[in-house]
């Protein structure tokens, strides 16, 4: 899958992909889910790697405006 | 008379405002051109025959008049299949959405009306643009080779001369990928710079809309058509549009282009494409810019940023898709939606709040080596063969590594332009990519025309054109 870049270890286990897919509402093919178990254990380890950023004082990106406009 | 379809742009624009030439006979002669490569390079969803040359008559008619709209005027030019066009269905690539009418125009193709362009059909792009699935598209280069994508079609049409030019959609780099694979120019535009509206969504913090041209002076002209405030897209920034064309051929001397050599010059990056970046470094040098070495060691970060970002917002906007008719969707694209619905949102703040940090350090790293602009390969190879994004040897998609070098520009709203910059032994073509300050679009323009005016790269076509 073009995005992600493989990371080494087990794959997230398959019912617990399952179990998250259905408690959102998805039903997930049988086919897609060794594939999806791997990325998301890449998808995980990507933002791992993006915590190890220093975000101190770097706030929400996107205010939130309680104003009323027309 | 020469044939018109290996004309630029610019140069078409010339003879029909003269009238040696009419709009219908360029429309004539590209679809023509269709008619005889689509077998084999399958470029385009749609082709509107008929509408085309309707449109091309009122234009000529026009031209007797008198009325000269701009320089697309009468210019047969393609748009990308994930852009509403009235009359038109949008399918974005997927047969989940197959026949789907467009519910209106978008802003592109209004500005491409009003400046007279005859829209000649639109073009196949990945699924959703995503980028996952492997859409029928063949590269003009070589029926073997990987087109790029997701603007897969309008680089392929552009290359084989079935397009003057072309609108593609950049999320991660599918206006830059399948521009360099092609042997095109292709512009990322700023964030903000061009509307949106009327473009199938994929991720609406990354997505972009920009020009694909075989020439730079093309692209500049397609871009001052195209940009613009739009309060119908939320992105859009109401910045003054320069215009592009005065200056694009000014020197470039003392203009400073940053480098970080250890990503160009990496393991990574193929020998050729390593040899062709070294030799612009020193044409670049020759014109009298300056080179100058930096690092960002955050540049590894960009795309675990863009890809948090991307999903989370591409399964927000296909999430009602993906449940009504995702057993209609390919697999690959269906596993990345279901993938960023299983995305905790704290991950998603966390890509937003680094995306802030990386721009942040983008702008510092501008800002205290005085530069104009980042110089880099585009792509660290100059073709994939097309089997191999079928079965990815061990694992590894070959376009996991084109995207790390394409994404940095999405996550910080840069603009950033492809242009060709020599071939690889085995004659494919090979791209470099300039990234510039925000709405700094006309730096780029000229930085690149005056490595383009070097060489002609641009008149040499490829095999199937």
């Amino acid at each position: 899958m073009a995005y992600l870049q493989s990371t080494e270890g087990e794959p997230l286990p398959a019912d617990l992909i399952v179990l998250l897919a259905e408690a959102l509402g998805l039903t997930i093919p049988a086919e897609d889910v060794p594939q999806l178990a791997t990325a998301l254990r890449d998808q995980f380890a990507a933002v791992h790697r993006i915590e190890t950023l220093n975000l101190d004082g770097i706030g929400h990106p996107r205010p939130f405006d309680p104003r009323w406009h027309d | 008379m020469t044939d018109p379809l290996t004309w630029s742009i610019a140069r078409a624009a010339e003879r029909l405002r003269r009238r040696e030439v009419s709009s219908l006979d360029l429309t004539e002669a590209t679809l023509a051109r269709i008619d005889a490569t689509e077998d084999r390079i399958h470029a385009y969803v749609t082709v509107r025959t008929e509408e085309a040359r309707t449109t091309a008559r009122a234009r000529d008619r026009e031209l007797a008049e008198g009325r000269w709209r701009g320089p697309l005027h009468g210019i047969p030019v393609a748009i990308k299949d994930l852009l509403y066009m009235e009359g038109t269905p949008t399918a974005a690539g997927s047969a989940a959405l197959a026949g789907t009418p467009s519910p209106s125009n978008a802003a592109v193709v209004e500005r491409l009306e009003e400046a007279g362009a005859v829209i000649i059909g639109k073009t196949v792009t990945h699924e959703l643009a995503y980028g996952v699935n492997i859409p029928p598209t063949r590269s003009p280069w070589g029926e073997n080779c990987y087109p790029g994508g997701s603007s897969a079609g309008s680089g392929a049409a552009v290359a084989a001369r079935s397009a003057f030019g072309a609108i593609g959609t950049d999320t991660g780099g599918s206006i830059r990928e399948p521009s360099s694979l092609n042997g095109l120019t292709g512009l990322k535009p700023t964030f903000g710079r061009v509307s949106r509206y009327g473009v199938v969504p994929l991720s609406p913090s990354l997505d972009h809309v920009g020009p694909m041209t075989r020439t730079v002076t093309d692209c500049a002209l397609m871009l001052q058509a195209i940009a613009g405030y739009d309060p119908r897209d939320p992105g859009s920034i109401p910045e003054p549009v320069p215009a592009y064309l005065p200056g694009i051929d000014w020197p470039i001397h003392g203009m400073r282009l940053g480098v970080d050599r250890a990503f160009a010059f990496s393991a990574g990056i193929e020998p050729d494409v390593q040899e062709a970046f070294r030799t612009a470094l020193q044409e670049y040098e020759a014109e009298g810019a300056q080179i100058i070495d930096i690092t960002f060691p955050e540049a590894n970060l960009m795309s675990p940023v863009g890809l948090t970002i991307l999903l989370a917002e591409a399964s927000q906007e296909h999430g009602e898709l993906l449940r009504a008719r995702g057993d209609r969707l390919d697999p690959a694209t269906r596993v990345m939606l279901e993938l960023g619905e299983l995305l905790p949102g704290t991950h998603y703040i966390t890509a937003l709040r680094a995306r802030t940090l990386l721009a942040s350090l983008m702008r510092r790293t501008f800002d205290a080596h005085g530069l104009d602009a980042l110089i880099a390969p585009t792509l660290p190879a100059p073709t994939v063969p097309i089997e191999q994004m079928y079965a990815p040897p061990a694992g590894e998609d070959p376009m996991t590594d084109a995207i790390n070098a394409s994404f940095g520009a999405n996550v910080t709203g840069l603009p950033a332009l492809t242009i060709p910059c020599g071939f690889s032994r085995q004659g494919y073509p090979i791209g470099l990519q300039l990234t510039a300050r925000p709405f700094a679009e006309g730096t780029l323009f000229r930085l690149a025309h005056a490595y383009e005016r070097r060489h002609d790269w641009t008149e040499r076509p490829p095999e199937l054109a």
